[in-house]
C-alpha cells in the first residue's frame, strides 16, 4: 500500500508530492512514543494526534514511512523539513485516530 | 579494535534536539550494515535513554563504542540522580512532567523497554548525576552484510 491511497477526501499531504510514493504496511495507532516504540512494526503508518519533532524522530527509528496526523494536528514547518529529510510522509486529518482506523480498514488499507 | 568511538551532547528540555544522538548511531549502524533487528534493539534502547536525560536531567552526555563483538552506549547525566532506582524501573511509572507529556513521553516505559532490547544493562545514580551503560553483543546474525 501507498501513502498515495490514503489521500481522499478528508486527507491532506504534508510532506512534498514524491512521499507519497512511500509504501507502508499496515497501521499502528498510539500516542505515546515509548509505546510506539515497543509495538509498531517496522513498515507501519503511525496514525497519532502527536504532531512534534519527537514523533518523526520515533518514526525514523523504528522505520516507519508514514504519519497521520489526527484530529486536526498540523505539522508545523521543522516537522514537515525533518520528516522530507527522512523520506517520511506526513499526512493530516481533522478525523478522529479510530475513525482514520476504521476508514482505511474499510478501504482495504490497514 | 575499536570500530566505532563517539560521544555526543544531551541538552535537557530541549524536544526538538531530541533523538539527535539516536539518529546519529541508528545511521551509523545502517551505514556498517547490521541486521535490522539489531539497529532496532539499539535505536530503541539509546533514545529511550537519551530522552530520559531530555525530560528528567540537567544535562548530559553519550559515548557510543563499537568493537568486533561488542556494542557499548553509555550515557552519563548531571544530576539530580534517581531516589528510587527500582520504583523507576516499573513499568507504567513516571515522573515525566506535564510538558514531557505533551511532547509524547510519560509513558513510565523507557526502562522497560531498554531493558527488553540490552544485553547486560547497569545503572549507578546519586544526587550528582547517573550513569547508564548498556552493552549489546554482536552476533553472527546481526552482521546482516558483513563489517
Amino acid at each position: 500500500m501507498r501513502v498515495s491511497d490514503i489521500l481522499s477526501a478528508g486527507y491532506r499531504l504534508a510532506t512534498r508530492a514524491e512521499s507519497a510514493d512511500r509504501e507502508y504496511a499496515g497501521l499502528y495507532a498510539g500516542d505515546l512514543l515509548s509505546v510506539v516504540m515497543k509495538s509498531a512494526k517496522p513498515g507501519n503508518a503511525l496514525v497519532t494526534v502527536m504532531a512534534n519533532m519527537n514523533a518523526i524522530a520515533v518514526a525514523s527509528l523504528v522505520d516507519l514511512p508514514a504519519i497521520v496526523l489526527c484530529e486536526g494536528a498540523r505539522a508545523t514547518s521543522e516537522m514537515i523539513a525533518r520528516a522530507d529529510a527522512e523520506g517520511i510522509a506526513l499526512v493530516e486529518t481533522s478525523r478522529k485516530a479510530v475513525d482514520v482506523v476504521i476508514d482505511l480498514d474499510r478501504r482495504g488499507l490497514s | 579494535m575499536i570500530l566505532v568511538d563517539k560521544r555526543y551532547e544531551i541538552i535537557p528540555r530541549d524536544f526538538n534536539f531530541a533523538g539527535q544522538a539516536s539518529s546519529d548511531i541508528k545511521r551509523t549502524l545502517k551505514n556498517m550494515r547490521f541486521s535490522r533487528d539489531f539497529i532496532k534493539r539499539v535505536s530503541v534502547a539509546a533514545y529511550e535513554s537519551e530522552i530520559n536525560i531530555v525530560i528528567h536531567s540537567l544535562g548530559g552526555r553519550a559515548a557510543f563504542k563499537i568493537t568486533e563483538a561488542k556494542l557499548y552506549l553509555e550515557f552519563t547525566d548531571y544530576g539530580p540522580g534517581i531516589p528510587d532506582i527500582a520504583l523507576a524501573m516499573t513499568p507504567g511509572y513516571s515522573t515525566a512532567s506535564e510538558e514531557s507529556r505533551l511532547n509524547g513521553f510519560g509513558a513510565g516505559m523507557g526502562f522497560t523497554n531498554i531493558l527488553k532490547s540490552v544485553d547486560r544493562f547497569d545503572i549507578l545514580s546519586d544526587p550528582n548525576g547517573t550513569v547508564l551503560k548498556l552493552v549489546f553483543d554482536i552476533g553472527e546474525a546481526d552482521r546482516d552484510a558483513g563489517l
